[in-house]
């Protein structure tokens, strides 16, 4: 045949090589079919990994009056200590991939700081932002908590995202920086399913903390600081806070990830000197348990109410 | 000046480690342990153990808290190199978020030490979040340290010397900022606030303040702060409690966390002064790791009943 060497191969310049047809459309059939084949494996990926966090901070101009002071900063589980300190084990507990840190200046000299945190799931980023609720709600990404003026957190896909203001801005200036990093992170992001468990009725708004460790809550439920529950990864785990009767109560659910887990769990709390247990149970890999100076029966409710299906 | 992260830093200080140690141990040589510090005698039967002031004048409540104790003289001769350790931790707020420690309880500290004949009085810290020009500055200690006649330091890289520390029972040695451990006084001025890892951040946690290799610390953190307290020694412990950070420490970031309390606790014993100031946040000293380390260890008292606790409100 034409253009085809002694052992079949065809030379690159000759015709039809490569795949038997003419070389520029078998190159274009090729890209467009590798293409097809890289959305289509990306679109079975569980999650996508941007090439940096860096993508998604606004640039020079794109929030009026705020320029990039200087070059965004980068860290990962090694150097998380030159960030955050001793702070570094609160993060881990939530996933901890990378956070990247750029900070803004204005023309009057103002200076705010934005920090992007990658954790490993939706979920995680939901609960870091729960551990650092401190202040009012702002309707920014999924849930945002702002002190105006000051500090702005919101979470959206699998990323927390935290704006602080070096002095005191409009809050408006914060919500527009926030609003243009949450334009341009990944939309979505589902809260934990056990959140759902929470019951309603009673519970304090925006008093719900979602974990896998003990360090997250440590500051809200102690413990005694020796995992007494066998808490980590592993498990999911919610904390609300309740109003029962004019009497504060905090609802505990962790979610094993076996009934075994669950039994040990419970045995462990009603054994160890925990102040304060008014009910505890467990419904298979989940436990249940009910804190505070509470009326025994009301508090046995709000557990069934929280350990039931129906 | 350059101005250095901490991140930077911790760089530049390792790279400085590692070309003093091509020099040759001769030119590194162990430096003698607190060799500068003065041996601090008992207090006496009028002198308070532990002060606790309290008023709405963080100044007044300050000296109140040290005239309590004995005195600045007590504690400062004429002609020592004094050392304030406050906490300027971070950049991030001014002083009314409770983070750092109060620029007027430094400051009237600097008073007294300089009215006592102090040859200097330098304050230092180094912060984590920002660089330490700029945590001086937002949280409002260096204006005031200045204006009382003190002088802010940037801590030197090259500064940073290991110290074998004997008494530790979980490390033996550390890197230590060799003019906090020569200094003839250090007084310590932690604020008292909540700590995600810790609990609280009190004085022996302050200490930190003064180390590298702060991802090393934070295993085993209590024996480790208390190992550290072991070495450093503070001659006195002022805690500012005028604030209190109650929550998401260390850093904070919202007023709703902070409570007013305008209190200062002073003692030559790091342990009482942590044991006192973990009352306000309904806890024990026996709830913190590292004081229960160090009080096991013999560096002073939990046990607040059995010292003279002299209590004032002005």
């Amino acid at each position: 045949m034409d253009g085809m060497k002694d052992d079949g191969r065809r030379t690159k310049d000759e015709p039809g090589a490569g795949v038997g047809i003419g070389t520029s459309r078998a190159r274009t059939l090729v890209t467009m079919l590798g293409f097809v084949i890289l959305v289509l494996s990306l679109a079975g990926c569980g999650k996508s990994q941007p090439a940096s966090l860096i993508e998604f901070f606004p640039s020079a101009g794109v929030v009026p009056g705020w320029t990039p002071s200087r070059e965004v900063e980068l860290y990962d589980r090694e150097n998380i200590y030159d960030l955050v300190d001793g702070q570094a084990e609160s993060f881990f507990a939530y996933g901890f991939e990378r956070v990247a840190v750029q900070d803004y200046e204005n023309a009057a000299g103002a200076a705010l700081s934005v920090e992007i945190w990658q954790l490993a799931t939706p979920a995680d980023a939901y609960g870091l932002f729960t551990a650092g609720i401190a202040g009012s709600p702002v309707d920014v990404g999924n849930d945002g908590d702002q002190d105006p003026g000051r500090r702005l957190l919101f979470w959206q896909d699998r990323y927390a995202v935290h704006v602080r203001a070096r002095q005191e801005l409009e809050a408006a200036e914060l919500q527009r920086v926030a609003g243009e990093v949450s334009t341009a992170l990944p939309a979505g992001g589902e809260r934990p399913e056990l959140l759902g468990r929470l019951p309603s009725d009673g519970l304090v708004e925006r008093s719900a903390l979602f974990f896998h460790e003990e360090i997250s809550i440590q500051d809200r439920l102690w413990l005694g600081g020796e995992n007494l529950l066998g808490l980590g990864p592993q498990v999911d785990g919610v904390l609300g806070q309740y109003d029962v009767d004019g009497t504060v109560a905090r609802l505990l659910l962790v979610q094993y990830p076996d009934a075994r887990a669950a039994a040990a769990g419970l045995a462990a709390l009603e054994s160890g000197d925990i102040g304060g247990l008014a009910a505890a149970n467990v419904r298979d890999m989940l436990l249940g348990a009910v804190l505070g100076e509470i009326d025994k029966a009301a508090a046995e409710m709000l557990l069934e109410d929280a350990l039931s299906d129906g | 000046m350059t101005r250095l992260t901490r991140r930077q830093f911790l760089k530049l200080s390792g790279a400085t480690a590692a070309g003093v140690a091509l020099l040759g141990a001769g030119c590194a040589a162990q430096p003698a342990q607190n060799a500068g510090r003065r041996q601090l005698p008992a207090p006496t039967s009028d002198q308070a153990y532990l002060a606790v002031a309290r008023g709405g004048d963080p100044a007044a409540i300050t000296k109140t808290a040290i005239a309590a104790l004995g005195g600045i003289e007590r504690f400062v001769r004429s002609g020592d190199d004094v050392i304030i350790k406050p906490n300027i931790c971070v950049d991030y707020h001014p002083p009314e978020y409770a983070a750092t420690t109060n620029p007027t309880v430094v400051a009237t500290l600097v008073t007294l030490c300089l009215g006592a004949g102090a040859r200097r009085v330098r304050v230092m810290d180094m912060p984590f979040g920002g660089t330490p020009e700029s945590a001086y500055a937002v949280s409002g200690i260096e204006e005031a340290v200045q204006a009382a006649g003190g002088t802010m330091e940037v801590m030197s890289p090259v500064k940073f010397t290991e110290f074998d520390i004997p008494a530790g029972k979980d490390i033996t040695a550390w890197d230590v900022y060799r003019d906090v451990i020569e200094a003839n006084v250090l007084i310590n001025v932690p604020i008292a606030k909540h700590h995600s890892l810790a609990r609280l951040s009190l004085g022996a946690k302050n200490l930190l303040g003064a180390i590298t290799k702060p991802n090393q610390i934070h295993r085993n953190l209590g024996q480790r702060v208390a190992d550290l307290a072991s070495l450093v020694r503070p001659t006195l412990t002022v805690v500012d409690a005028v604030r209190i950070l109650t929550t998401h420490g260390p850093t904070g970031g919202s007023l709703n966390d902070v409570q007013q309390t305008d209190t200062v606790i002073a003692s030559h014993d790091l342990v009482a002064a942590d044991a006192w100031a973990a009352t306000l946040f309904g806890l024990a000293g026996s709830d913190i790791g590292y004081i229960k380390a160090a009080a096991e260890m013999g560096l002073g008292t939990m046990d607040l009943g059995s010292v003279k606790v002299e209590e004032v409100n002005t």
